[in-house]
């Protein structure tokens, strides 16, 4: 039930001259329980080198999900081996994930549907190709109740052209996923957190009361993510209570870096410079003019 | 202790996000492991007190949970085993999962895996109830505690620095198990007590 068969892969991003690589036709079939194609946001990529945007499409089987960077209690985020040419690929752009909870353990990650952005961009010298051939063999865990390890090739063929180039037909896919990347939080917030003995005490400023917040670190074994984070709205941020994970090394980082989601969806990327409990008032940080 | 916290946190108001399984307090790396016992797979009860005065390993299985298999088929759990059992460390493999549940296997299915996989725990002990698992908060296959002579828990968390199923993350890797067992049986206090287990969930069941 809603199993794909793996012959269908290898998909080709529409809009740019494509040819499959990677389709082993000798390959046995066999069941898999997610998607996976590359897609691009341009017709063409810029032989002058100015980035364009790539996305893995993942699509899942009903009832399965994948990871995000920090996955959690359990599981392993995607990883993805880039092959091109005189091409260079930047790091997933992960859209902010959703909680994920089995049986008392909650992970990060994404069911039905994610695109994960891959910013790309040519930085061979010498005169450009007319076209460059862009494969990734992409490596991720995949869990309903239970857990497979899958492998999926991936390619597209782009021309290389000079300037920019017109939108492709899924442009409206890496649109939509841009709304879900997190933002710089804006410079005039500030955010601070206090290491305390069973948890960590996130303070942020942003300038008015926020009533809705749910925190991602980047971090793994930082905190329990199966509890209920618990909010105190401040008039001008909020302060977010964070459980402790029960494998916290007490080797606390600099910081407490991650996602913090507020109301309607709005993710902000923090960075939270990490105290220990003592002189710190947050209580008097968030009422600060 | 946790229900006055919980009613604090009702009171207060709380904009609650997912669901806040109400869990047995973590075994501590440093205090005394909890005692259990446990029906091993040819039907013997066996009890960590049994194993006073010795090191013991717990490892948490699933044969099918790819994290285990990277373990198992490459031959590396196999040779943990081996290694450790030699120097007279006890190895007990646990399997918490449910019936019905990935993982779950009978007396005989236990017993035809370790023979198939040339494994050599000292015992495989069939926990289909969880009492074990959730009697030490085992949240992942693979998950690995260790016990020194004196009963404390010394070590409690993944395998190795390598989270992922996949087998070519093994080679360069730092295996925990390895490290605390040396430092622990040459006498020395263990330099990485607590790292974050990774893997599939343990299949408790609903």
């Amino acid at each position: 039930m809603g199993l794909l068969p793996a012959a269908t892969l290898v998909v080709l991003g529409a809009g740019s001259l494509a040819v499959a690589a990677g389709a082993a036709p000798t390959q046995t079939p066999r069941r898999t329980h997610a998607r996976v194609t590359l897609l691009a946001e341009h017709t063409a990529l810029d032989a002058a080198g100015r980035p364009t945007m790539l996305g893995l499409d993942f699509q899942m089987a009903d009832g399965w999900h994948i990871y995000w960077r920090n996955p959690g209690a359990s599981g392993t985020p995607p990883t993805v081996t880039w092959h091109g040419e005189g091409l260079t690929f930047g790091p997933i752009e992960w859209p902010v994930p959703t909680r994920i909870d089995t049986e008392g353990v909650t992970s990060y990650g994404y069911a039905h549907d994610v695109l994960l952005l891959v910013p790309v961009h040519r930085t061979g010298t010498g005169p450009a190709p007319t076209r460059a051939a862009i494969a990734g063999t992409v490596d991720y865990v995949t869990c309903s109740d239970v857990c497979v390890k899958e492998t999926a090739s991936v390619s597209l063929t782009q021309p290389v052209r000079a300037g920019a180039a017109a939108r492709s037909a899924e442009a409206a896919r890496f649109a939509e996923t841009r709304t879900r990347l997190p933002k710089t939080a804006p410079a005039a917030w500030s955010a601070s957190a206090v290491n305390g003995d069973n948890e960590f005490t996130l303070s942020v400023r942003t300038g008015r009361p926020e009533q809705a917040a749910t925190f991602f670190p980047f971090q793994e074994g930082l905190i329990d993510e199966a509890a209920v984070e618990r909010l105190e709205p401040q008039p001008h941020g909020l302060v977010l209570h964070l459980r402790k994970s029960p494998y916290f090394n007490h080797h606390p980082p600099a910081s407490l870096d991650g996602v913090l989601v507020l109301a309607d969806r709005q993710a902000y990327t923090i960075a939270a410079r990490l105290g220990s409990s003592g002189p710190h008032d947050h209580h008097a940080q968030g009422e600060r003019p | 202790m946790k229900p006055v916290f919980l009613t604090a946190l009702l009171a207060a108001g709380v904009a609650g996000l997912g669901t806040t399984p109400m869990r047995a307090d973590t075994p501590k790396v440093g205090q005394p492991a909890p005692a259990f016992s446990a029906v091993d797979d040819h039907g013997t009860t066996r009890s960590l007190a049994d194993y006073a005065g010795k090191f013991v390993v717990l490892e948490w299985h699933n044969q099918g949970c790819p994290y285990v298999q990277k373990h198992y088929n490459s031959g590396n759990m196999q040779r943990l085993q081996r290694e450790w059992t030699a120097k007279g460390v006890v190895w007990l493999t646990i399997i918490s999962s449910a019936p019905g549940t990935q993982g779950y296997v009978t007396p005989a299915q236990s017993q035809a895996y370790t023979n198939e996989e040339h494994a050599s725990p000292t015992a495989v002990l069939l926990d289909p109830s969880g009492t074990v698992g959730h009697l030490y908060d085992a949240r992942n296959t693979p998950q690995m505690f260790v016990i020194d002579p004196k009963g404390t828990l010394i070590y409690d968390g993944a395998i190795d620095n390598r989270p992922t199923p996949n087998p070519a993350s093994l080679e360069g890797a730092t295996n925990y198990v390895d490290l605390a067992l040396g430092e622990a049986l040459a006498g020395k206090p263990v330099t990485t007590p607590v790292t974050v287990p990774y893997g599939c969930t343990v299949k408790y069941g609903r």
